[in-house]
């Protein structure tokens, strides 16, 4: 095999692998974020609050910060006339399930099935090209750069053997006659 | 017809199998480069799997 063509299986092998084990890498990443985030659990430390079964029904065992609810609604106290219950509508909108108007973090998000619930199972494979795009440099990279090693590696042990493998002496033939052609 | 001759020889079934160690080494060498070559696509994908888009 040339490594030409190591490079082409490796693209092709980095395409499936992207398609097979995106899910996987998207759960991975969203817990390690998870770990490595100095900051603690919203729900852990805020005042929270249950919130409404429709946010309970995109994302379960969500609650909202509390704190974060009263300042957007004392932001928009001025239009407060204009609706008789503003809390309650702002919290039955999804994109203002955080009561900020921020999506959820990548902590809250990390369930296979909360993925599927809050941002619909496609999710699970978004941002396909960019896994694509790295999947098939690094398998080309890696399958070119081995199989070039491999063969500068059996060249290396081929030169040191006695007698001479027959490939190596007929290549060594074959380049000392076109040699002594270009010569005369 | 030489180009004939030389690929009727096998270069791996003359030469014999490599170290394991060599091997090892090759590989190591391959993937760092191969991860240094993707590792800027890497670091792309990785934060565009932690943006969160409710589907409503």
């Amino acid at each position: 095999m040339s490594v030409g063509e190591a490079f082409l299986a490796g693209l092709v092998g980095g395409a499936a692998e992207t398609v097979m084990t995106s899910p996987f890498e998207l759960i991975k990443v969203r817990k390690q974020v998870t770990a490595a985030s100095r900051a603690p659990n919203a729900s852990a430390v805020a005042e929270t609050a249950p919130v409404s079964p429709m946010i309970t029904k995109l994302l379960r065992r969500y609650t909202l910060d509390v704190k974060s609810l009263t300042q957007t609604v004392s932001l928009l106290s001025v239009l407060n006339h204009k609706h008789p219950n503003m809390t309650a509508a702002l919290q039955e909108y999804p994109w203002m399930m955080t009561g900020t108007g921020n999506p959820p973090s990548a902590m809250d998000v990390k369930r296979p099935l909360d993925v599927a619930s809050l941002e619909g199972y496609r999710a699970l494979w978004r941002n396909l090209r960019s896994g694509l795009i790295r999947d098939c440099i690094y398998g080309g990279v890696f399958f070119s750069t081995w199989q070039f090693l491999h063969e500068a590696m059996v060249g290396w042990k081929a030169v040191g053997m006695n007698p001479l493998p027959r490939y190596l002496k007929l290549s060594i033939d074959t380049e000392f006659s076109i040699h002594l052609n270009l010569d005369c | 017809m030489i180009m004939r001759k030389l690929d009727e020889f096998s270069s791996e079934e003359e030469v014999g199998p490599l170290s394991p160690v060599a091997i090892s080494l090759a590989a190591g060498i391959s993937g760092a480069v191969a991860a240094a070559a993707s590792h800027s696509f890497d670091t792309a994908r990785t934060r565009a799997q932690c943006v969160i888009l409710p589907k409503v």
